[in-house]
């Protein structure tokens, strides 16, 4: 009964999106003008930490412009906190045929 | 004074005229090579001639792999300038000034690239619009008396430039872009223009596909060309991909620059387009710059480029 009523608290934090335990943080790196992964998908309230392993400066930005980056430099890093589902492709703003897409779930 | 049937002065303008139909496009021999040959009194016979040079991709602020000291090999670049014998009538910049749009490499490159005490008209690149401000610092800096993201025109000697910005407001999985601001403003600004006016611009990224895959070209560079396609010679003078490629379409010659700062590989021979490291000792081989040779006539214009490693 204790452990039925622990699993049921614990499945309203998740579906809730909060207890920052329990949100699977990602991270997406820049290599070769590429995003890997391109298709990532999290649970919303999770964050997605982008890092430039490239020579060159690369900028995130969502397509529907609800974040950016600032320009990252080689191995800069910018995180992004996903906090409502939906789908969101990005792309670099510097060189726009990059492109991504995070799909975040409730 | 030798008259047109002067064989050495004949062989002379084929020549150059050869190089800027790009038949003969790489190593054509070096700026000061060059500029000996407009320096011959023959040549500089033919009326109201003049050169400018283009300077591409000077990246200050890069230090990586492929070239730790870009700013090494700009000064190089602007010690050629200096030598110079005769002296261009200004330089073009196309773009990528800075590698981080950042106050102090644009400071840098101010004070190098204005040593020759050349008139230098300027495009930014996409690196040079990335200040937390999109752009500001550039504007701020190089933005007097132009107009939207920077664009404007000048003549000089009877030939019209057109600097143009395709480095704004890109479009995810797109290329450059102008936009229709600009190309309305560039209709006006063309209006009226004779159809024989010599006529050249130049923007960062090319305005032609030259790889979509990599993005080098600009999405509505098409539009730029329809415009353009009534004058009797156009030449289009773009950098961003660090390397030579060239092609003439009818009346128009298309040319990129090589860079100052680091050379990038061939369309496709790479998983990216990103900075290519080279053997150290022919880095120089794949740095330099542009030089224009305007002659007056029925020809093309000249365009000569040489390396750093060119004597």
């Amino acid at each position: 009964m204790r452990a039925k009523l622990i699993f049921w608290v614990f499945a309203l934090l998740v579906s809730a999106g909060i207890g920052p335990a329990l949100a699977a943080d990602a991270s997406v790196s820049i290599s070769n003008f590429t995003f890997h992964p391109a298709d990532l998908q999290i649970k919303a309230g999770s964050t997605v930490t982008f890092r430039n392993d490239d020579d060159i400066p690369h900028r995130v930005a969502a397509e529907d412009g609800s974040f950016s980056t600032k320009a990252l430099d080689s191995d800069d890093k910018a995180t992004i906190t996903f906090a409502r589902p939906g789908v969101f492709p990005y792309f670099c703003t510097i060189h726009p045929h990059m492109r991504g897409k995070v799909t975040v779930t409730p | 004074m030798p008259n047109n049937d002067d064989p050495s002065r004949r062989k002379v303008l084929e020549c150059m005229t050869w190089a800027g139909t790009g038949v003969l496009w790489t190593f054509a021999g070096g700026v000061p090579k060059s500029l000996g040959l407009l320096g011959d009194p023959a040549v500089a016979a033919e009326a109201s001639a003049f050169t400018f040079l283009q300077i591409s991709d000077s990246h200050i602020g890069f230090n990586k792999a492929a070239n730790p000291h870009a700013l090494d090999t700009l000064k190089e670049a602007i010690g050629k300038v200096k030598a110079l014998p005769v002296k261009p009538a200004f330089m073009i910049h196309t773009g990528d000034i800075t590698h981080l749009s950042l106050p102090e490499q644009f400071d840098t490159a101010a004070q190098l690239i204005g040593e020759p005490g050349l008139d230098v008209h300027y495009v930014p690149g996409e690196h040079d619009l990335i200040d937390a401000n999109n752009g500001k610092l550039y504007l701020d800096r190089y933005g007097a008396g132009k107009k939207g993201a920077g664009w404007y025109s000048f003549d000089h000697n009877g030939v019209h430039f057109v600097g143009l910005v395709n480095v704004v407001n890109l479009k995810a999985g797109g290329l450059g872009y102008l936009g229709a601001e600009q190309l309305a403003w560039l209709a006006d600004d063309l209006k009226g223009k004779p159809d024989s006016t010599p006529i050249v611009v130049f923007a960062h990224i090319p305005l032609w596909t030259i790889y979509a895959d990599w993005g080098w070209g600009t999405d509505d560079g098409a539009q730029v060309l329809q415009l353009l396609r009534r004058f009797g010679s156009v030449t289009v003078l773009n950098g961003h991909i660090h390397q030579i490629i060239q092609k003439v379409e009818g009346n128009v010659t298309f040319h990129t620059a090589r860079s100052t700062a680091f050379p990038q590989p061939a369309p496709g021979t790479a998983p990216s387009p990103g900075p290519m490291k080279v053997p150290e000792e022919q880095l120089r081989r794949f740095l330099g710059l542009t030089s224009v040779a305007v002659k007056f006539g029925a020809q093309p214009l000249a365009i000569t480029d040489t390396t750093l490693a060119d004597g």
